[in-house]
């Protein structure tokens, strides 16, 4: 049973505390369990803390994603075999993200997002963030792929020349 | 924060949704991405096929032309060469550096009587193949019996 009056406080790595409700913080496996582990009583405990190894401004938009998420269904689907699709992003989800545009780094706002959603066991922003990913990468050229991850190439030209040699066979 | 500092299982849920087009590209893009290309799952694909024979496919190819069509997913070979070991196993070579398994709906076989590229070719080509609906097209005893031979082995991998 949850208690959507319940609230719970969280604080943040660095230092800061917020108080949200029980009702966002249902979908993160990671707090669920910590309340769980502290046994405490729905009803007579108002108020539990929760220590979360996500910075203050992470947590900021993990709760702002959880907010709009807060009446998902759970558990959360598990995924089949066949799902494949990463065109299936919610419009609210993909505003969320491009908001991340205009921030001078918006790459690791994003690997920020996901190490924070792998952290806190949230499922649904998992899967969003990885859909987000995989639709950047989707179809980029290879200096494309370089820039989107920020990755330097370490192949010598020789080794590049054998791996398009090789990728040769599936590009005739 | 790079990349690679992502969790493991994440990464590999995020190249599960990747086409073998670009996987081809991502083998490109560092060292470490052309390992977690060969490492990883490729998914969920509707279609996969060998026609030995593209002319009765409808392909046009010239006649003296031994060549044989692969598609896997959305990678597609056309007019492949494996008549000699070397090619099979430069062909092979770029299966094994593209995905460690994959999930395909439907896969297609065409076999010849010379049976070239042999039995050991498909087999190795398909390992950690998961098909759901394996089709042979067959035109001989020789090819039958073949064809029976490799569903033979596929359920023994399974079953392993």
């Amino acid at each position: 049973r949850i208690y959507p009056l319940m609230r719970v406080t969280l604080t943040t790595s660095d230092g800061a505390s917020v108080t949200v409700s029980r009702q966002l913080t249902k979908h993160s496996g990671f707090i669920e369990k910590a309340i769980t582990d502290m046994a405490v009583d729905d009803n007579a405990v108002p108020l539990s803390a929760v220590a979360v190894d996500v910075d203050d401004a992470t947590l900021k938009l993990v709760i702002e994603w959880l907010t709009e998420h807060r009446d998902d269904a759970l558990p959360y689907p598990e995924k089949t075999d066949e799902e494949r699709r990463a065109d299936d992003i919610p419009a609210w989800d993909q505003a969320f993200v491009q908001k991340w545009d205009t921030k001078e780094d918006q790459q690791q706002t994003l690997y920020a997002v996901i190490t924070a959603a792998d952290k806190l066991d949230i499922k649904g922003l998992l899967d969003m963030t990885c859909k987000t990913l995989a639709n950047k990468i989707n179809g980029k050229t290879v200096e494309e792929m370089r820039e989107i991850l920020q990755l330097e190439c370490d192949f010598t030209e020789e080794e590049l020349a054998e791996i398009r040699k090789e990728n040769a066979w599936c590009e005739n | 924060m790079v990349i690679f500092s992502l969790p493991d299982v994440f990464l590999r849920s995020v190249m599960r949704t990747m086409r073998i087009k670009d996987r081809l590209r991502l083998r490109l893009v560092s060292r470490a991405f052309e390992e977690l290309v060969a490492d990883s799952h490729a998914g969920y694909f509707e279609q996969g096929h060998v026609y030995q024979d593209p002319v009765k496919r409808g392909f046009n190819i010239r006649p003296y032309q031994k060549t044989i069509e692969i598609r896997i997913g959305d990678g597609k070979c056309n007019y492949v060469r494996l008549a000699r070991a070397e090619e099979q196993e430069c062909f092979l070579h770029l299966r094994h550096s593209l995905f460690s398994g994959i999930t395909l709906e439907k896969f297609e076989i065409d076999l010849d009587d010379n049976l070239t590229p042999d039995l050991e070719f498909y087999q190795r080509l398909t390992e950690k193949f998961k098909i759901r609906e394996l089709h042979f097209d067959v035109d001989s005893k020789t090819q039958l019996e073949k064809s029976l031979q490799l569903v033979a082995d596929f359920h023994n991998e399974l079953s392993q």
